[in-house]
């Protein structure tokens, strides 16, 4: 295996890569699902009756 | 045939990052992102690029003594004596190849039934140095003269450059919409977009510094395009200065009609410049080709390259549209809930 990845250098290159792109995709993933939970938590606090107006930073509860 | 490969891709990603609304989420664009990125760097980077004969001998010019790999097709070769061949490549030229006892009895042993990857090295311009062997591959990446390995940064590098104009565009696209109907979500995509842009930008900016090195000597060479690419990220740094420092209503109709004017110099720095002065890239006004990636000849339309090339930019065009969506509702969130400015 070493000896292949020796004469290979190009496939290192792959593998560091393709963990890369991975590591990002993955943090993406797991952003989008956080925005989710942001997102409906504040629907439910708008169906509550907290704030009628979205823009009304004095009242909204980050 | 190469370039309907590209227009497709192309077409696909965008239909699939937009198609059901910037601002929604959709599972099947981020699996098509990954999975195209994926995919294209596995093709891109595992093949060998092999060539023939020819650009071994030209490859020896820039680089002596440095090792080719030629690709030999089945009964590519015949035995002269116990230390040499007559190699054949796949263009049909044939030289005198030069190895061990042992190593010549291991290609004659293998040609009968595989195509081979000669790895070689010039030692005349007809005589080659057999330094390893091994079968060759169902896929592999052609040789692109003067560049050899170095040319796997083009899956990257291009595809980077193309996504950080496309998010140029989009963000005057979503400016003028914002312009029109003075919608807040217009003003929003617009900014993400912009700053994603100029992420790839930068991207493509320091994967060519890179290539650049390696290829011309300098990080950074004073090349036309390369001063164009500096000047285009000044102009969209601005655009984040303004939206800073203008308060109040103003702010989005000055940065959204900023914006539709910096993305006229955007296709003025990117397409007209390089190609209207004397550049070390290709397609410059001193320039008989315009690269590997547009070159209509015969030797830069081959399928591999071309297709690999394809998916990388759909994968990155679609990595695009889901960092966009992110961070387009991200911001959304903010100037909602938080009552932050964009």
């Amino acid at each position: 295996m070493i000896e292949y990845l020796d004469a290979h250098p190009h496939v290192i290159v792959m593998i560091v890569t393709l963990l890369i792109w991975t590591g990002i995709a993955v943090y993406l993933w797991r952003l989008d699902k956080r925005l989710v939970t942001l997102e409906n938590s504040t629907t439910t606090t708008q169906n509550q009756g907290s704030s009628s107006n979205p823009n009304d930073i004095s009242s909204s509860a980050p | 045939m190469k370039y309907l490969f590209y227009v497709s891709a192309l077409g696909v990603a965008i239909a699939v990052g937009f198609g059901k609304g910037i601002l929604q989420r959709s599972a099947l664009r981020a699996i098509l992102a990954w999975g195209a990125v994926a995919v294209g760097i596995v093709f891109g980077l595992f093949p060998p690029i092999v060539g023939t004969f020819s650009d071994a001998a030209t490859e020896a010019k820039f680089n002596r003594g440095a090792a080719f790999t030629v690709l030999i097709p089945v009964g590519g070769v015949r035995q002269i004596d116990s230390t040499d061949l007559e190699c054949r490549d796949i263009a049909g030229h044939a030289v005198i190849c030069r190895g061990s006892n042992e190593m010549i009895k291991t290609v004659m042993a293998q040609s009968n039934h595989h195509n081979l990857l000669l790895h070689t090295r010039l030692i005349t311009h007809s005589l080659y140095d057999i330094t390893a062997l091994e079968s060759a591959p169902r896929i592999m990446l052609p040789h692109i003269p003067a560049l050899g390995e170095k040319a796997r940064i083009i899956f990257f590098h291009v595809p980077a450059a193309w996504t950080g104009f496309f998010a140029y565009i989009v963000t005057m696209l979503y400016s003028i919409l914002y312009l029109r109907r003075k919608k807040e979500e217009y003003d929003i995509i617009a900014l993400s977009s912009a700053s994603i842009g100029t992420l790839f930008t930068a991207l493509a900016y320091a994967s060519g510094a890179v290539w650049a090195k390696f290829n011309w000597g300098h990080f950074f060479n004073w090349d036309s395009r390369e001063l164009s690419v500096l000047l285009l990220l000044a102009i969209y740094a601005a655009y984040f200065v303004l939206r800073s420092n203008v308060k109040g209503d103003m702010r989005k109709r000055v940065a959204a009609t900023y914006a539709v004017v910096a993305a006229v110099a955007a296709v003025f720095l990117i397409f007209i410049v390089p190609r209207i002065t004397i550049s070390l890239h290709p397609g410059s006004r001193d320039d008989v080709n315009i690269g590997p990636i547009l070159s209509p000849e015969q030797d830069a339309l081959d399928l591999t390259k071309a297709m690999v090339f394809s998916i990388m930019l759909a994968g990155i065009t679609l990595f695009f549209t889901w960092m966009l969506n992110v961070v387009a509702r991200y911001n959304r969130y903010r100037y909602h809930q938080l009552g932050s400015e964009t």
